[in-house]
This record gives C-alpha cells, structure tokens and sequence, in this order.
C-alpha cells in the first residue's frame, strides 16, 4: 500500500513541474508604447553584437526608461516625438557604427539616429567629409581612367578612376564598394575598363614603384568586393582576423571567434611592390575592412586619420538571427551581423583604425590644391 | 554556497551512516539523452535538437524501511543540444556538449520477487558544468561561392567552451526520478539497470543576460553492478 502512495505522489509531481516558456519577441506590432518599448529592449537583448564590449548598461537602461515609456500614449503626436528623443538617448553610447535607426510610424518617419556619427559630431577633430575624386586627379597622370556605373545599383552611382603618379605610382580610387557587382554586370559601364586597366598594372608591375590605394571619404558598400579587390593581391588566403555571430537568444550567446581570410582570384600573382592606403574618418565599413585587409600584408603601411570604426558588416538577420530587425509598424534598426577582430585581436568597432603615418585633414591646404595626406604617400616612396 | 556545502555535509554524513545497516555499493554506466528546453520561436529556419552523451556515477542505496532506500549517486553526466538551421540556411550549426559533475539523492520504493528488484526512485540533484565543448559550422560573410553573392561559404569550427562569468549559471539544481532494477547474481553481487529523468530547475544562463530561460532535461540509460555490504549489528 505504501508503494503505492509512493508512486502516487510521484505522478503528482511530474504533472505539477511542467511548464511552457514564453518568449518576448514578437513579430505583431505594438499597440502600446509599453510593447514597443519591451519589443525593442529584448530585440537588442537577442540582436545586438557587441554586448561582450558595449559599455551600454542595457538593465539599467530597462529599469529607467520603461517606466518612461509607459506614460507615452501612441496616438499623441508629441509622445511620439519625446519618444524619438528617449530612443535617441538610450542609444547614443552604443559602439557599433553601423548602427540607426529609422522610424516606420507615419508620425515621425523623418526621424532617423545614428549614434556612431552623434559620437563624431561631438569629437573635438570633427570636420565635414570631403571628396578626394578631384583632389586626387591633380596628382595623377594624364591620360588616367575614370568611368561611372549607376545602371548596377540605380539608387547610387559608384565612381572610379585609375592611373599613375610620376609615372611609377599606381593609384586606385572609388567612392564607395560595389566594384565586384559592377565588374560582373551584363550591361557595359564606365566602371569596367578602370578595373581591367588596374587589374592589368598590377599583373604587369614593370616600371612601378608602388601601389597607392585611396579609400578616403569611402562609406563601403558590398563585402563581396573584399575578395574581389584584395584578391588580386595575394596567390594565397589572406588571414585578416576573426568573426563571431549570436548562436542564442541571451545577451552574451556567442559562437566561437572563426578565422578570417581572403581569398585570392584566381591566375593572380602577390603583389610585392609597397602598397600605401590612404584612409580617413570618412573611411566606413568595406573601406576601413578593405584597407585593414591590405594592411596585414607586411609591405603595406596606411596614412591618413583613424578611420570612422563601423567594422562589422551586417546582412538581413535571417542568415545569423543576430544584425538588423524591425519593431513592427514603428521602427527598423541596422545593425553589425557580426562582430570582427583584427588579426592583432583587437576590436576596432567605435574606435577606428588608426593610420601608420598620422596626417590631419587641413581644408585650406586642400583648398588650395594641395592634399597634405596624398603628400605625405609621396614623400614615403623613394 | 553554504547551503551547497552543508547539502553535500549531509550526504557524506549520510554515506558514513549507511555503512552501519544494509547498504548497496555500485557502479553504473550508460548513454544520456538531453534537450534544452526554452522558446527560440523568434528565431528564423531554426530547431532545437537533443544530444546523445554518456553517464558514469557510483550509487550507494541504503535500506531504511523494508520497502524504502536512500539513494545517492554521484558522477558525470553529458548534456548536450543542438540549434540547427533548416530549409535554404541548412547546414549552419551549433552545436553544445556539456559534461556535468552531479550528485542526485532522494529515495527509492521497491518491490522484491525472489532474485529480483523493482524499485522507482525521486529525489533532489545538484550539478556543476564542469567542461564544455563547442563545435558547429558559421557563415563566412565575406565568403561566397556564387556570382550574386548569397551563397556562404561555411566555417567551422570544434573547440572547447570559455566559460563566460557574466553569462554562465555553472551550478544546476533540479529533481529526478526514474525506474530501477536489480538481479540478484549471488548473496552479494547484483546485476543493476536504470533510468533517470533529470530535470533542471535553474537556468543555465544567469536571469540578467537572457529573459528566455533555458533548462536542461536529461534522460539517463544506465547498466552495472552492485555489491551488497555485510549487515551490521545497527540494522533496526
């Protein structure tokens, strides 16, 4: 008899334990600030890569703004805006500066943050980008190349040019990266003859001193071009570093760190010659990772300023469940897919990378025709 | 941790006590099957999935009503899981295998038929992660295979887990309970088989970096060998 109250209790508690697990992220929209306060917190719990090493005290942010947000009411139009203003504060510490915000209500859909470039706004050695497309035609040879492509991506031209310096210099320059795509396209464009004369100096090298690669004013673009442009300096992977994505739902559920290399193209021969970089604060994403990529060969050295520090590339959060996501019919957010470590092991992301030979940006040299950083690659090349 | 401390007191106490009455000494060993148990519905193309690991521990049962043992079973114990992804993401995965040291105690009722023992034991465990192995395949997103840039290249990757302070609860606490059987072969020696169903109480990452709990739940599948110690005068 006692066995049997035994296995009695036994059931009781087996059926008493059982319990379902909810979860707080939600693809509905909100109808209360309330939710899209909470939908936002837990997306960046889950989404958001840099956890590890954000100085953000993302609880501390929970306990003071929600209460905040649960006196807003969503269809007062002045709400929404104080709203935009609480997102705006709760976020601008953040380090990743690939990170905005775009607001979807109709209300405030002109709103947009940007905390990384809030951050460069308020650094004492701020200053406006400049374009080095025509600074740079200065210095070159005649009979340089310059084509444009905007029939590849038709919300944005991309622009290249080519050509020598003192006849012994190559230089290769674009506004932004989407060479690859460019390179590939079916429909003939301006782009695809400056790559193939660049492709061609590097594979036939005789009578060139150095390789001068200006990705200044550059804010990046497509990561397919790291293998395509980087490629065609190497015979063999490139290590350039580590990348490590979310693999749960927890603030700090990480994959392991994974090598990084770039691949070479295929039939290329490594470049010997020194390669210089010349990158600034308006070097973004693809172009500081392309000119940090260059900068693990051991002939390259890079001049200039410390670049803008948006290191992690993002892609639609399908492919990680980590990166970019959206609180239904109020906000979407970009945001890094992946953290990345150089190969020296350091994180870049917010700080930048700083520049072999510092040279400041000086508007009235410039102004003048004269471009102290370009000079300063020059006077490097014996 | 003091309470841990005076829990484990406890049970060695206990160990030292059963050597004065009917007591069984073991061995046993066998295959685990664990899930974690949380809610990734928010989550793209991605399942969870058990792991098949391995279990080892000593038991020590010790009689103290005709039908009713005390149990403890100190060992190791794997826990594992796998997050997978499906459909055009297939082939990304992440998998974890944890490897426990636990002691489960409780009690067991049993039934005895001439040179055989049925018994169904409960009780209270507690665990600490003691190693942790990581091992799955990534996206490289500087990696494609395809001229329109959309098929990754995978990377992968098999190494063991750093623990993360912030983020790892290493202690685990849970209940158990399970059916148990024992063959007599000789006055002394028997024959032991069992299952046990663990289930973890207490998260595996601490409350303060992740909303989602996640729990372990463990099947154990184990056989061996026990071995009966002389009566002593203390039996009542």
């Amino acid at each position: 008899m006692k066995p049997i109250l035994f296995i009695l209790l036994v059931s009781l508690l087996l059926t008493a334990c059982k319990k379902n697990i909810s979860n707080p992220i939600s693809s509905d929209a909100p109808s209360s600030f309330s939710q899209v306060f909470d939908q936002f917190w837990n997306d960046m719990n889950t989404n958001y890569v840099y956890w590890d090493i954000d100085t953000t005290h993302w609880d501390a942010v929970y306990t003071r703004y929600a209460p905040l947000f649960s006196s807003l009411q969503p269809a007062d139009t002045a709400d929404l805006i104080r709203s935009v203003g609480y997102f705006r504060t709760m976020t601008a510490g953040l380090i990743d500066h690939h990170y905005s915000v775009s607001f979807t209500n109709p209300v405030i859909k002109d709103s947009t943050l940007n905390p990384g470039s809030d951050q460069w706004k308020n650094d004492p050695d701020f200053h406006f980008s400049y374009s080095y497309l025509g600074s740079d035609q200065h210095y070159l040879d005649s009979g340089y190349q310059y084509g444009s492509d905007y029939t590849t991506n038709t919300s944005t031209t991309l622009i290249a040019e080519s050509g020598t310096i003192h006849s012994d210099i190559l230089l290769f320059t674009c506004n932004q990266f989407m060479l690859s795509a460019s390179w590939q396209s079916s429909i003939s464009n301006g782009v695809q003859p400056v790559l193939h004369y660049f492709f061609q100096r590097l594979a036939n090298p005789s009578g060139l001193k150095a390789i001068l690669l200006d990705f200044r004013d550059n804010p990046g673009g497509d990561v397919n071009d790291l293998n395509f442009l980087v490629g065609h300096f190497i015979n063999q992977p490139l290590p350039i570093g580590y990348t490590r994505n979310k693999n749960g739902n927890g603030r700090l559920d990480y994959t392991p760190w994974v090598g990084i290399r770039v691949s070479p193209q295929s039939g290329v021969n490594a470049v010997t010659l020194p390669i210089y970089v010349l990158a600034d604060r308006y070097s973004q994403s693809m172009a500081e990772i392309t000119t940090m990529a260059l900068r693990a060969l051991p002939q390259c050295r890079v001049v200039g300023e410390t670049t803008y520090g948006a290191t992690g590339p993002f892609t639609e959060n399908a492919l990680y469940d980590d990166g970019p996501f959206d609180v239904a019919g109020f906000l979407s957010v970009t945001t890094s897919s992946v953290e990345f470590k150089y190969i020296d092991g350091k994180s870049y992301e917010g700080k930048g990378f700083p520049p072999d030979y510092p040279v400041a940006y000086d508007i009235q040299a410039l102004g003048s025709g004269d471009d102290p950083q370009m000079d300063k690659v020059l006077s490097l090349i014996p | 941790m003091t309470g841990k401390t005076a829990f484990l007191a406890l049970i060695i106490l206990s160990l030292k006590t059963s050597l004065f009455a009917q007591s069984f000494l073991g061995a046993e060993g066998g295959l685990t099957y664990n899930s974690y148990h949380t809610n990734i519905s928010n989550r793209t193309a991605t399942e969870l999935s058990g792991h098949a690991g391995f279990n080892f521990s000593l038991s020590l049962r010790y009689k103290i009503l005709p039908w009713l043992y005390v149990i403890a079973a100190p060992g190791l114990v794997q826990k594992g899981y796998s997050m997978n992804r499906t459909d055009s993401l297939s082939g990304e995965y992440d998998q974890h295998i944890n490897t426990y040291v636990q002691l489960p105690v409780g009690v067991g009722a049993v039934y005895e038929r001439q040179r055989w023992r049925f018994g169904l034991d409960l009780g209270l465990y507690t665990g600490y992660w003691l190693y942790g192995h990581i091992k799955g395949q990534t996206a490289d997103i500087f990696g494609t295979t395809d001229v329109a840039g959309e098929q990754y290249t995978l990377v992968a990757y098999n190494q063991a887990y750093s623990f993360n302070q912030q983020r790892d609860n290493r202690w685990e606490e849970g209940w158990w309970m399970g059916p148990a059987v024992q063959y007599r072969l000789t006055p002394s020696w028997w024959l032991t088989a069992g299952t046990k169903y663990c289930q973890s109480l207490t998260r595996q990452e601490k409350a303060s970096v992740s909303p989602i709990p996640a729990y372990n739940r463990t099947w154990l599948f184990s056989l061996g060998g026990a071995w009966s110690l002389p009566k002593s005068k203390a039996h009542p």
